[in-house]
């Protein structure tokens, strides 16, 4: 057994031991990236040697019988909307290829406080915008259980490191079902904390009322190790939740006792597909097995939330993307060329008199902006900024955005009341496995679709989390997606763990080489 | 047809709190371009702002000394729109949630009659960047300097109860009064730190409907709002009464041409609550904390200056509107200076000095102290009025104790009898034709002699003590 088929926990268990070193196991990772990564397209980036002076840092202080921080010399991979200071944090887009953030985000810092070692930065959709990865401007990233469909997204690259073994650790982020959909197409556990349990600082935001850094692992435990490093207050987010962190590790072996938990009937309707549906089923009736009662709970508004969270997402987008304008930082186009068309077009215009197009001819800025961000931008990027702006325009504002505040009470109402009956809801990630690269690329409409269980959890501001519960008669995986109360992600993790110590799911890993 | 006008005013000020709103930049604008920046006021991806207790705390004692009802929940809002000045695309505001409502201040209009002007709202925002506009070579180039970038401000926006000028100018005054005396700003239109924006609009006298209203801006002063307010009245009345429609837009006050010119139409872009900074809670008590903050507002203080000094309502008023010049007053009064002679002083040499010489009273090299050990001499006849003017003009050269001025430069007044009695006596002995002219009945002639005695005493006599001795010698030998 190699390096790489441990779990995080076990990795520490032996790093701890001093049965290997930091360096060793790094070594191990880096390997494996060298070997599969070209095939998978997981990281924009790996910085071997930063990698590996890192580890050989916290070698030395292990050897010095120094204290060690909670990941001890653990390797992770970090998608690449988490500002790294000095390095690259591209968003896999364009307009930030060459951006170095001054800063280091919260949760990097709280990272390498816990001595973790960073192994790169993980591939995903443009500013997060996307369910398959497919909308990085940079590469592909493959499913490493059938190469030829997606990963899931926005976080594909982080969930296919982790499938893959090339990482045994990942930070990504979730607005829509970003870490949940690919945790689940990709066969690991990923898991959205509570709106405030992790700080955002340093997180390039997508939307900044929906957006959360999460944990993902191959396993439960390894979550739980994660989330304890990540999560806290952090006086430079004042979203984040100044409440005391659970000892995750500690508890999540202690099963929930008398666990009540829900399901809803309205999301094994239409669109699912049947194999996922039954996999989640026999999922619930593990649970049952395990001593879980199971109770029906109703979501009324769970309908609309995709509508929401297309309305809300893409308008705060369009606000917090206006910066990027080519003025401060980021790609700009080429100004000269810019110029010298603008001047032809000025001298075409005013050879053929046209007053009128003379008039509204770009200003030589208005041209740098508008140019800048249409290079720089990809289509879906743009169809979002298009959607906020359109929908948060003079007289659609109530029609669209107001009302979508309203009925995002509503679902957040709906949580509260199911959660007054059962402990956790269980139910699908996504409607069917991962489909094929290429697939939805051009049916935007279909893809949004796919976050229909997944949106409800941000929109609400809880905790859910996607663990392996089977696979489909092609050997995709399959997620099961449990939701807990806000700050519940201790009985999350421990509902999990529960299903896990019951099932072998998790322990199945893609053939790489049999292709 | 007569009109009448009907003015609303915007007023924003920039809060005097060590750091910015957002972040822990200093709030120095004026520094370096650009020397006052971070992550987080420079918007770049990723950076959250945090908002600063210090500047919610000059915010909330600001409203509560116009008498405003502080909300105790209050958000930001991020108000839409692009401009390269906010290249962020948003400022944070208080669109839907102000942070108070309601509150006034009593002013005169021009018949000296009382009258409430009314405060609708006031909320906090984030100031934007500074543009500067250069030529380089002949390329003309703009450059953003973010120091003011996330500089606190607050907005008092009133109730359109002001119909003329003067009402306005009135306002402004007591607004800079009071702002000033719960220190968050100092309220200078001048440097930029109080920016008056006035919505105009006009109607036949004695109508109620409210017509279109224009925004004017860019008035660097508060005579300028007058004169701004009094043109734009003057200039929309002339086109309602020429059957011209007025539109919704904003005008510049062009300063040089005393008019004011069509700047843009009026834009409002969308507005959605901030996810980013919480919603602000605050309790009774906080509120009531800073209630127990708020310093003696100036309408009282000009109250307890007539009671318990004794000076006029006018006199009152004029050293209360300026919460340095009231405590400097009283500051003089604290060193045993009588209160008309630390009004007088105070008030037509000392700030005329000040003003001169472009300082302020809080830093002045003229302190209390000093100031009244000066006035101190004066009126223990140890120097005259005029040497004290002379010494007072020398205190702003140093540090030295007015005393030692006065000796230096030797001011000290000749009160000793016998050394003025033989000055008397040689210019008596010399005047021979004046104190004829005395003897015959003309007065003006008394007034001749002590100007002589001075003279020959170099200016340094007591002219109360010469007139006392010059008089009894005059009476002995007459």
């Amino acid at each position: 057994m190699s390096l790489t088929d441990l779990s995080a926990v076990e990795l520490l268990d032996r790093l701890d031991a001093r049965h290997v070193t930091s360096t060793e196991v790094v070594q191990a990772f880096l390997d494996r990236i060298e070997r599969y990564d070209r095939r998978i397209g997981a990281f924009l980036r790996v910085d071997r040697e930063a990698a590996l002076d890192q580890a050989a840092a916290v070698d030395r202080k292990r050897q010095a019988g120094e204290a060690l921080g909670r990941l001890g010399g653990l390797p992770v991979a970090i998608k690449d909307l988490l500002a790294t200071q000095g390095e690259p944090t591209t968003c896999a887009s364009r307009m930030l290829e060459d951006f170095r953030p001054p800063y280091d985000a919260t949760v990097i810092a709280r990272l390498k406080a816990a001595d973790g070692v960073i192994l790169g930065k993980t591939n995903m959709d443009e500013f997060a915008m996307g369910g398959s990865t497919e909308n990085s401007a940079f590469r592909l990233t493959r499913n490493p259980w059938d190469t030829t469909r997606i990963p899931g997204g926005s976080s594909g690259g982080s969930a296919a490191a982790v499938a893959a073994a090339m990482a045994p650790l990942s930070v990504a982020s979730d607005t829509g079902g970003s870490i949940r959909a690919p945790a689940s197409w990709c066969g690991v556990v990923g898991l959205k904390p509570t709106y405030g349990r992790v700080s955002r600082y340093g997180l390039v935001a997508f939307a900044s009322s929906l957006d959360q850094i999460g944990p993902l692992a191959r396993t439960v435990e390894d979550a739980a190790l994660l989330l304890e490093v990540l999560a806290g207050h952090d006086p430079r987010d004042s979203t984040s939740v100044d409440r005391p962190v659970p000892n995750y590790t500690s508890s999540v072996g202690r099963p929930l006792e008398r666990l009540r938990l829900g399901i809803v009937p309205e999301l094994f309707g239409d669109g699912l597909d049947a194999e996922v549906a039954a996999a989640v089923r026999v999922a619930v009736d593990v649970y049952r097995s395990l001593g879980a009662t199971v109770q029906e709970v109703s979501l009324p508004h769970g309908k609309y939330a995709v509508a929401t969270y297309y309305i809300i997402a893409p308008c705060e987008a369009s606000s917090n993307l206006a910066r990027y304008d080519g003025v401060h930082y980021g790609y700009r186009t080429d100004a000269q060329k810019a110029a010298a068309r603008l001047e032809a077009e000025r001298k075409a215009l005013e050879q053929a008199g046209d007053r009128a197009g003379l008039d509204n001819l770009d200003t030589a800025l208005v041209r740098m902006y508008r140019q800048t961000r249409s290079e720089a931008f990809g289509p879906e990027v743009k169809r979002r900024i298009m959607l906020g702006t359109y929908a948060l325009s003079a007289g659609y504002y109530d029609a669209y955005y107001l009302k979508a505040m309203k009925v995002r009470r509503l679902v957040r109402e709906d949580f509260d009341r199911a959660f007054e009956q059962v402990d956790l809801i269980a139910g699908p990630v996504t409607p069917m496995p991962a489909y094929p690269i290429g697939e939805k690329v051009n049916d935007p409409l279909a893809m949004y679709l796919c976050d229909v269980y997944t949106a409800c959890t941000n929109l609400a501001g809880i905790a859910g989390l996607s663990i392996p519960c089977g696979f489909s008669s092609r050997g995709l995986p399959i997620g099961l997606h449990l939701q807990a109360p806000a700050f519940e992600e201790e009985r999350l993790l421990r509902g999990a763990a529960m299903y896990q110590r019951a099932t072998a799911w998790h322990t199945r890993r893609p053939s790489l080489d049999g292709e | 047809m007569e009109f009448e006008a009907v003015i609303g005013l915007e007023i924003h000020i920039e809060l005097n709190c060590p750091t910015k709103l957002f972040c822990d930049c200093p709030n120095r604008p004026g520094d370096e371009p650009n020397r006052n920046t971070c992550p987080t006021c420079l918007w770049f991806p990723g950076a959250i702002p945090r908002l600063s207790q210090a500047a919610l705390e000059k915010a909330a004692l600001l409203c509560l000394g116009l008498g405003a009802e502080i909300q105790p929940r209050n958000a930001f809002d991020q108000k839409v729109y692009y401009y390269p000045d906010l290249p962020k695309g948003y400022q944070l505001s208080q669109a839907h949630l102000p942070l108070a409502r309601g509150g006034g201040i009593e002013i005169t209009d021009e018949n000296g009659k009382l009258k409430r002007a009314r405060i609708h709202h006031v909320h906090m925002e984030e100031d934007v960047a500074r543009l500067v506009h250069e030529i380089e070579g002949r390329t003309p180039i703009s450059l953003v300097d973010f120091n003011r970038a996330g500089v606190p401000l607050v907005e008092i926006v009133t109730e359109p109860d002001f119909s003329t000028p003067h009402e306005a100018i009135e306002f402004l005054k007591a607004l800079r009064a009071q702002v000033r005396y719960v220190g968050s700003s100092e309220c200078s239109m001048e440097n930029g730190t109080m920016r008056v924006d006035a919505n105009i609009s006009v109607r036949p006298r004695g109508a109620s409907e409210m017509n279109t209203k224009v925004e004017v801006k860019n008035m660097n002063s508060i005579r300028h709002v007058g004169d701004a307010i009094a043109h734009e009245i003057g200039r929309q009345s002339a086109s309602v009464q020429a059957g011209e429609a007025v539109t919704l837009h904003t005008r510049l006050w062009d300063p040089d041409k005393k008019v004011t010119l069509p700047m843009r139409a009026k834009f409002e872009g969308p507005c959605i609550p901030d996810p980013t900074v919480p919603t602000i809670e605050l309790s009774r008590e906080w509120i009531d904390d800073m209630r127990s903050r708020l310093p003696e507002m100036p309408a009282t203080r000009a109250a307890r200056f007539v009671a318990q000094y004794g000076l006029s309502g006018e006199e009152a008023a004029f050293l209360s509107s300026d919460p340095d010049t009231a405590g400097f007053f009283e500051a003089l009064t604290a060193e045993g200076i009588a209160p008309r002679m630390a009004m007088h002083w105070l008030a037509t040499q000392l700030l005329p000095a000040i003003k001169e010489r472009r300082q302020e009273l809080h830093n002045a090299p003229v302190t209390p102290g000093r100031f009244a050990a000066l006035l101190r001499m004066l009126s223990q006849d140890q120097i005259n009025a005029n040497a004290a003017r002379e010494v007072l003009l020398r205190l702003f050269d140093g540090d030295q104790p007015p005393a030692a001025i006065v000796d230096a430069c030797g001011f000290r007044q000749v009160s000793d009898p016998e050394a003025l009695g033989a000055l008397i006596d040689k210019v008596v002995d010399a005047e021979a034709a004046a104190v004829a002219d005395l003897r015959n009945g003309q007065g003006k002639a008394m007034g001749f002699l002590i100007g002589r005695v001075m003279q020959a005493s170099g200016g340094k006599a007591n002219p109360k003590i010469v007139r006392e001795l010059l008089g009894k010698k005059l009476e002995a030998i007459l």
